[in-house]
């Protein structure tokens, strides 16, 4: 009996080999998308859980409150904190970890590119005891020249994976402290993509130069909340810690929190995480739809089948077993394919978003799990939806009289169509809006003309004047990097009156940016008071503070303080923050709010001024001609003047870096849609296919009534109108409303414009097109004759 | 009488995957304007397939066909589409209505494909409901219709385009013979009025109607019967 079934269904497969593919590859391609959505999201939920320790490991994160009192959390805590924690009695241990930027060399041989390093506590080998290869990590940060590096580090700069006790020289970037010796005391094993720990050198916080322990005789501007020291908290097990301007967070959920801001490796945006679980569920229902529909299609096709084995004394459950059995084996083979899809993608895909997840579908209990809920649930539908079709089902009325040319279930058929339909122009509209916003982010979304400018991590004022007289260059201009990427400060509100965040500048900054003022005038030279000046000039002490006097103020600050307008800001006082002093300054003008960082957060209140001394940022603007060549002549004074090279960046491609994760997360979901797309392309293939071979004898007798094959394509072209253009009046507010959601998650963002609607119900239309003419071309090619045969 | 159509040494074999059936062998037949010829046969003889050759709804494997002096045996499909526009009217036996179309736009399909307008169009589609007798159904779908009736608007839709010859393969087959007879009498009425008939039956007694007969065997014609005038 189980033979005669499994023999019908090989058959019929064999037969119906076109449906046959075009189910399982659909099943395929849907399962495939799920999977690889499904390993992504939870990598993207396990961050740090790989880290030794994790359950029981925390990172200090100070409480405060964004530009509109939301709740947000700072990673960076003073480093004086680690001390006082170190006293209450639950804590095991404490260590910070800051991180810095430098040229790191070894032997004379200086790095390609700017490293990233940290500055970490001893005892960061009990709070997170990362194995080491070589050495011992506890205690191998005792010495205060000691570092401790990554076995990828010790490749790249010594060629070996075992250096041990040999030295290594470190110049951090953001300010010429002189170059650092240091010896390698242990070696990690590497460090995984999923962690929130990014730095794979560790010099000893001890070290004199260290940003524990040196204080900056300017106010640092890139520090937040005392430099950005990480506070990394191990919990005796069972306890917490309560405290009014402290959370405690697992790091284990540092990766699923974006109100926590100075994270090294930021947080997925979640309205990413969202829109690819949305695109993940679209594809399952598009793959159910088609799988029903076609399921459905080759049932009327074999009615008479039905019927006769009924007459013949079939019973309901036999049928339902046999088609039962036909549809599991289809699953089964879409899985078995869709897993080895899987297979191949999943290198591309860590690729593209720089990870490193495994697929081991053999040990993975989580993965079998996955994918036995696959085939459970797609299997309760193949098993139920024939259930309910046959139980209905009257053989009398199959086996009637002859044959008429049928058009069974259209109507059914035609509301799938419009359902397939809207949700592939849904899809269409999503992914390229998804796609448009992530482009704007890094660009157009500074608000910033960031055409030609080059960035370098110094304004030594010897270098300046060597760059401004090469004659590809137009202007150059220091600047804070806050100036630029104005990110949250802690904002001290609540403390009493309100007080604007500083940020430096030079003459010359927004010129240099295209940054025209709203209101009021841009700093002049030629007016002493536009600067600042100490306090007590010159400074004689240490605690000597520098002050501003005028300020440019950003439409946000204008809000902040309550003007009612740019224009009613001119003149006026306000109180600004910097270092630890505060003090009034007047307003000469203000400047539309701009910041490279302005897609993700909104643009903070921010009060510009200008200061006399050398920052860390140069902004140095080229000419339109001959770029490149400036470029190199640029390098080639930083070499001469004793920098390193490759400090110098485009800032159009440092912004793009920034922003590459979610341009590539971005990437991933538009590949997932793309996958949805072709799902429901090969849905709507199979149903018109079906309704093709349907209507194959009534092409039949309209060409036997002369009709041409013009005549037979236009017709059908003209009946795939109507489904498409009710689809489009479903699709378009849905994908409306959903990108109106999912847009209104950016602080600054694109519009959806007509056009991006247009263009994919246009391609909606093509494809219906390019789908039903085929199958036209291919009936209405053939001799009508053989069509009118056809039963 | 002036030849209409004459097929020479027509053989045609249909190709199913490996098999190859030979269906017609070496006919030779000619059809006179005005004429009615009837052929007759044993199922699976080759009937349909020659009318379909005469009808250009399939070209011949080998052989020639002149129709009206040309010689289409290799015509392009484009081509043949042209030429049953414009001469030729089809009534099937299983009538091969459009289920979802009434009984009036069943009989538009014979002529929306000639470019006709619309107010003339209606005009001979009243007309040709009216010749057989089912003006009063126009509104009806086929389901809705006898089989006698469904057979009748099959041949409105045959008949409203003026064609010059009329190809009926077994019109009465599914039948009975009152209806069969009504069929029979609208077929031979046309004929009477210049419609060049060719129709395919199984019965002795509508055969007898024609003006001749041919009769085929396993793809080849064996006897051909004048029945004199
Ligand atoms: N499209 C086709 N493909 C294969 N064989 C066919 C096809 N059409 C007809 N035949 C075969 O050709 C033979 C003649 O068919 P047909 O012309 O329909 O006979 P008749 O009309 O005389 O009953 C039959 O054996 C039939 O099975
Ligand atoms: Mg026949």
């Amino acid at each position: 009996m189980f033979r005669t079934y499994l023999a019908a269904a090989l058959r019929h497969l064999a037969y119906n080999r076109l449906y046959a593919a075009i189910n399982i590859a659909g099943l395929a391609l849907g399962f495939a998308t799920v999977i690889l959505i499904a390993l992504y999201v939870r990598n993207e939920l396990s961050f740090d859980s790989g880290l030794p320790g994790a359950d029981h490991t925390y990172l200090a994160v100070a409480r405060a409150s964004g530009p509109r009192g939301e709740p947000i959390g700072f990673a960076s805590t003073p480093p004086a904190l680690a001390a006082q924690l170190l006293a209450r009695s639950n804590i095991d241990a404490v260590a910070r970890m800051a991180e810095d930027q430098g040229i790191v060399s070894h032997d004379g041989k200086p790095s390609r590119h700017v490293e990233n390093f940290a500055y970490a506590d001893p005892d960061i080998a009990s709070v997170i005891p990362w194995p080491a290869l070589y050495g011992v990590f506890d205690g191998a940060l005792d010495a205060p020249d000691s570092a401790v590096i990554t076995r990828k580090i010790a490749l790249a700069y010594f060629g070996k994976e075992n250096p041990i006790g040999e030295t290594i020289e470190i110049s951090p970037l953001s300010d010429p402290r002189g170059t650092h010796s240091l010896r390698i005391m242990a070696v990690l094993k590497d460090l995984p993509a999923e962690t929130t720990w990014t730095a794979e050198i560790l010099v000893s916080g001890r070290a004199a130069f260290s940003t524990f322990n040196y204080r900056p005789a300017w106010p640092c501007s890139t520090c937040i909340g005392g430099g950005n020291t990480h506070t990394y908290v191990r919990l005796r097990p069972g306890t917490n810690i309560e405290s009014a301007s402290l959370d405690l967070v697992p790091i284990t959920k540092l990766h699923q929190r974006p109100d926590i801001r100075g994270m090294e490796n930021p947080p997925v945006e979640p309205s990413m995480i969202i829109a690819l679980c949305g695109v993940g569920g679209l594809v399952m229902l598009i793959a159910a739809i088609n799988f029903i529909t076609l399921f459905t299609a080759r049932m009327t096709r074999r009615l008479v089948e039905v019927g006769v084995r009924k007459v013949a004394g079939a019973r309901q459950g036999d049928l339902i077993l046999q088609f039962v059995g036909e549809n599991l084996l289809h699953i089964t083979i879409g899985l078995i394919i869709g897993v080895a899809v899987v297979e191949q993608l999943i290198g591309p895909m860590n690729a593209l978003l720089n990870r490193n997840i495994g697929f081991n579908w053999i040990r993975d209990i989580e993965l079998i799990g996955l994918i036995l809920l696959i085939w459970l649930v797609t299997g309760a539908l193949a098993a139920t939806y024939p259930a309910l079709i046959l139980s209905g089902f009257r053989p009398a009325q199959v086996l009637r009289t002859a044959p008429m040319v049928g058009r069974a279930g259209e109507r059914g058929r035609q509301v799938v169509v419009v359902v397939q339909f809207a949700l592939l122009i849904t899809l269409m509209i999503c992914s390229a809006v998804i796609y448009r916003q992530t482009g704007y982010a890094k660009d157009a979304g500074t608000r910033l003309n960031m055409d030609g400018v080059l960035i370098a991590w110094t304004c030594n004022p010897a270098l300046r004047n060597e760059i401004v007289r090469i004659p590809g260059v137009e202007a150059t201009t220091c600047s804070s990097w806050n100036a630029l990427g104005q990110t949250e400060m802690a904002n001290r509100k609540r403390q009493g009156p309100l007080a604007l965040q500083a940020d430096y500048v030079d003459y010359g900054f927004f010129e240099l940016y295209g940054v025209k003022p709203l209101a009021g005038r841009l700093f002049d030279r030629t007016l002493p008071k536009d600067k600042g000046a100490w306090d007590n000039d010159p400074p004689t002490d240490d605690a000597a503070a520098y002050q501003l006097r005028h300020v440019i103020l950003n439409a946000a600050a204008v809000k902040a303080s309550g003007f009612p307008s740019p224009v009613a800001a001119i003149e006026k006082t306000v109180t600004v923050t910097e270092g630890n002093t505060r003090h009034s300054v007047q307003v000469i003008g203000v400047v539309p709010d701009f910041s490279v960082e302005s897609v993700r957060q909104s643009v903070p209140a921010a009060a510009f001024g200008i200061m006399p001394y050398p920052m860390e940022l140069m902004s140095i603007k080229l000419r339109p001609d001959r770029r490149r060549q400036t470029r190199s002549v640029i390098e080639a004074v930083w070499t001469r003047l004793g920098n390193q090279p490759k400090s110098i960046y485009s800032l159009k491609g440092y912004v793009a870096r920034e922003f590459s994760d979610m341009q590539n997360l971005s990437a991933f979901v538009a590949c997932c849609a793309g996958a949805a797309l072709m799902v429901a392309c090969l849905g709507l293939f199979g149903l018109s296919a079906v309704a093709a071979e349907q209507r194959t004898r009534e092409i039949g007798i309209r060409k036997a009534m002369g009709a041409g094959r013009s005549d037979i394509v236009e017709w059908l072209v003209r009946r795939y109108m109507v489904p498409v253009v009710a689809a489009n009046l479903l699709a378009w507010p849905i994908a409306y409303m959903l990108m109106g959601q999912w847009l209104s998650g950016f602080a600054s963002h694109v519009d959806m414009e007509l056009w991006i609607f247009a263009a994919s119900s246009a391609c909606a239309l093509a494809i219906a097109w390019l789908t039903v003419c085929l199958h036209a071309l291919i009936i209405a090619a053939g001799k009508p004759a053989k069509a009118l045969r056809y039963e | 009488m002036t030849a209409m159509l004459k097929l020479e040494d027509i053989s045609h074999t249909y190709q199913t995957g490996e098999v190859e059936t030979r269906v017609l062998e070496g006919v030779t037949l000619e059809v006179r304007e005005g004429e009615f010829l009837a052929v007759m046969g044993p199922s699976g003889c080759g009937k349909s397939t020659l009318l379909n050759i005469v009808g250009f709804l399939d070209s011949p494997s080998s052989g020639s066909y002149v129709f009206e002096g040309e010689e289409v045996a290799r015509y392009p499909e484009k081509r043949l589409t042209e030429l049953r526009r414009a001469s030729i009217g089809f009534v099937f036996q299983s009538f091969n209505l459009i289920e979802d179309l009434t009984a009036e736009e069943n009989v538009e399909i014979g002529l929306i494909y000639r470019r006709m307008p619309g107010a003339q169009r209606r005009e001979r589609i009243a007309d040709a409901l009216a010749q057989v007798g089912l003006s009063h159904r126009a509104g009806f779908l086929p389901k809705q219709l006898s089989g006698g009736q469904q057979q009748r608007v099959a041949v409105a839709r045959a008949l409203v385009s003026n064609p010059r010859l009329i190809l009926a393969d077994e019109p009465t087959g599914s039948l009975d013979s009152a209806n069969g007879d009504a069929i029979i009498e609208l077929l031979t009425g046309l004929n009477a009025k210049g419609t060049t008939l060719v129709m395919v039956t199984h019965s002795l007694a509508y055969a007898a109607a024609a003006s001749r007969v041919v009769r085929m065997l396993d793809g080849r014609i064996v006897s051909e019967t004048d029945m004199g005038l």
